[in-house]
């Protein structure tokens, strides 16, 4: 070897040594800037899914891409083979991949807490009774721990955390766990929103925190009613002054000091009581249940007439 | 009188500008170009495939971002390796070498030269190859933002309103910006830096199939090794010294090529300080200058 190339080897080393702080120091910068949350090392299980090829692309700059491939893989399970297992798998690796993108972490939610569930009790002919129920409900637990997955990974996530609220609502009638949700997504928006309402309908549910949910309730009503909402005070919210007016009477607010709202409550028990048919208890939700109830003490429906009070209110 | 002939300059911007220019017409001549009509087609592709398989509207345009960003990375590091590495055994098979080195061109403005024409044909190629990206990006997102802003026109209830607009503030976001340039520039530099990396292989391989196998081992190796060691570093009991001494000198050798994985953490929407980005930019050259001083070194002597 000449002289000159023994050089250029000491070249090489020299800079390798000279650039090894700089590059550690830029490593840490793009850690910070949230450009290396994702860039580990597969874990074993996933390697072996990824395969060896796949790992190396994932290193390489490229799990954006495999994210992308595994999403579509996903869609194409549910879509063509209606195989929520492979579903699952497909949607564990994308979120693996890329943790930080929401999208993938509230579709994978949606998948199998929302379509799995309902195709397990709906079109399942494979299995029994028992089995479907078995499976839908743990395909709801499946989603639901996508979501606090996703919500771990991105707190500040708007889309999240409405959809953990949404989550609670529908699927496990646990009002208080929503209302923390919607309370958590609307301090992530800068103008009050939807988010922000359902917080304070939620809370109006939640056993105990009725005064504080009182004081959201009538901060959103008196908006809407002066004009500084999005929602025209014409359309007011039934949910806001229904809850608003029941706990008006819980909390024994004065006559002189109650929300004043011309809002026929008359007119929306008689829609939602013409949607009741004997024996169809089952099909309410705890939630209409509780607005029903809520409506018959407003409106002082006799015991005796109460559909809440006969049989709704005994399917808690 | 003749006037006096200019003094040869040791080192001329002009002779390694005419190089590299010749360096380029010969690459277009290859057809180098004809890697973007791939590329066209495959963001044609992607925006066509993507209305079948999502609904979700800003992920339409993540997909489109991700083929893109794959499509340019896979033509960039394979063009910096391929072409670079058959730079200096093509102009020695075409004689046209000696014809360069017998008139007063000095080896380092040559190798220069021929790396600054084989960069050039990756500049034109990602300059193309964004134009197109970024006009497939904004025609579907303006032809999503439409379809949205129909249905907001319609009467909604207050949840349906806060649904389509925060679709349409999602959808600004994902669209064409300034942001992804970070991401091309990304893939530019690491293709500078793989570039001279293989120029310098090619100053001492004994073929071109030697060099194209060595940078992209090299290349593989410098991405990995970094992630690799880090975790063995912090999973480790205890580590011998040998095994310390050979990370050591492994991490010495082969460039880190993880300094320039950017694509993921743009398309995920993450922001690039201007500092880091000029960290970036400063390592880059630095990788290049040292890479074409070592393949000087090695050229110097070399007996053609």
């Amino acid at each position: 070897m000449t002289r000159l190339r023994w050089f250029a080897l000491l070249l090489v080393l020299v800079f390798g040594a000279v650039r090894r702080p700089a590059e550690t120091a830029i490593a840490a910068s793009l850690k910070k800037e949230h450009f290396r949350e994702s860039n580990q090392l597969p874990d074993g299980p996933m390697r072996e899914k990824l395969g060896q090829l796949g790992a190396a692309a994932a290193l390489g700059g490229f799990r954006s891409f495999l994210a992308t491939l595994y999403e579509l893989r996903a869609i194409t399970a549910y879509y063509d083979d209606v195989d929520y297992q492979s579903v699952e798998l497909n949607y564990h690796m994308a979120t693996q991949l890329q943790p930080r993108e929401p999208g993938y972490w509230d579709s994978a939610a949606w998948m199998l807490a929302t379509n799995a569930r309902r195709y397990y009790l709906t079109y399942d002919v494979e299995h029994t009774e028992v089995e479907t129920r078995a499976l839908a409900r743990k395909s709801v637990r499946r989603g639901k721990k996508f979501l606090d997955d996703g919500i771990h990974y991105n707190p500040e996530d708007y889309v999240l955390n409405r959809a953990l609220g949404n989550h609670y609502v529908n699927r496990e009638e646990a009002f208080c766990e929503a209302a923390e949700a919607f309370g958590r997504a609307a301090t992530l928006m800068e103008e009050p929103n939807a988010s922000t309402r359902h917080h304070a309908i939620y809370l109006a549910l939640c056993s105990g925190r009725e005064r504080e949910a009182y004081g959201k309730l009538r901060l959103i009503a008196e908006r809407i009613q002066a004009g500084k909402s999005p929602i025209p005070s014409h359309l007011m919210p039934g949910s806001v002054v229904l809850h608003l007016r029941y706990l008006e009477g819980v909390l024994g607010i004065p006559e002189g000091q109650r929300f004043r709202s011309n809002f026929d409550f008359q007119a929306l028990y008689d829609r939602l009581r013409a949607r009741w048919q004997p024996g169809m208890t089952k099909q309410f939700s705890r939630l209409h249940r509780l607005r029903l109830y809520r409506l018959e003490e407003i409106l002082q429906i006799p015991v005796d007439q109460r559909i809440s009070g006969r049989e709704l209110l005994r399917h808690p | 009188m003749n006037p006096s002939p200019s003094p040869h300059r040791l080192c001329s911007p002009i002779r390694v500008w005419v190089i590299a220019r010749n360096t380029l017409t010969q690459l277009v001549r290859q057809r180098a170009f004809y890697f973007l009509l791939v590329f066209s087609l495959v963001i044609l592709l992607a925006a066509m495939l993507i209305q079948n398989f999502t609904d979700d509207a800003s992920r339409q345009l993540k997909i489109m971002k991700d083929m893109s960003f794959f499509a340019m990375s896979i033509f960039c590091t394979i063009f910096a390796i391929v072409a670079t590495s058959n730079l200096i055994p093509r102009d020695v098979e075409d004689r046209t070498l000696y014809t360069i080195l017998a008139k007063p061109v000095p080896r380092l403005e040559y190798l220069v030269g021929k790396y600054a024409g084989g960069m050039l044909v990756i500049f034109f190629s990602l300059a193309i190859m964004t134009v197109l990206l970024y006009l497939a990006l904004y025609a579907r997102q303006q032809a999503l933002m439409a379809e949205y802003l129909v249905v907001l026109n319609r009467p909604l209830s207050p949840e349906g309103r806060e649904d389509i607009e925060l679709i349409l503030s999602q959808l600004k976001e994902a669209g064409p910006s300034w942001r992804l340039l970070t991401a091309v520039l990304a893939i530019g530099l690491q293709a500078l830096v793989l570039g001279a990396l293989t120029l310098f292989i090619s100053t001492f391989a004994s073929s071109g199939l030697f060099t194209v196998v060595v940078a992209f081992v090299a290349f593989f190796v410098g991405y990995i090794e970094p992630v690799v060691l880090d975790y063995w570093r912090s999973s480790a009991e205890s580590i011998s010294r040998l095994g310390s001494f050979v990370s050591y000198l492994v991490e010495l050798v082969f460039p880190n090529f993880q300094t320039f994985n950017l694509v993921d953490g743009v398309v995920s929407g993450a922001a690039l300080a201007k500092g880091t980005m000029a960290k970036i930019l400063s390592m880059a050259m630095a990788y290049v200058g040292v890479y074409l001083l070592a393949a000087y070194f090695c050229f110097a002597e070399k007996e053609l």
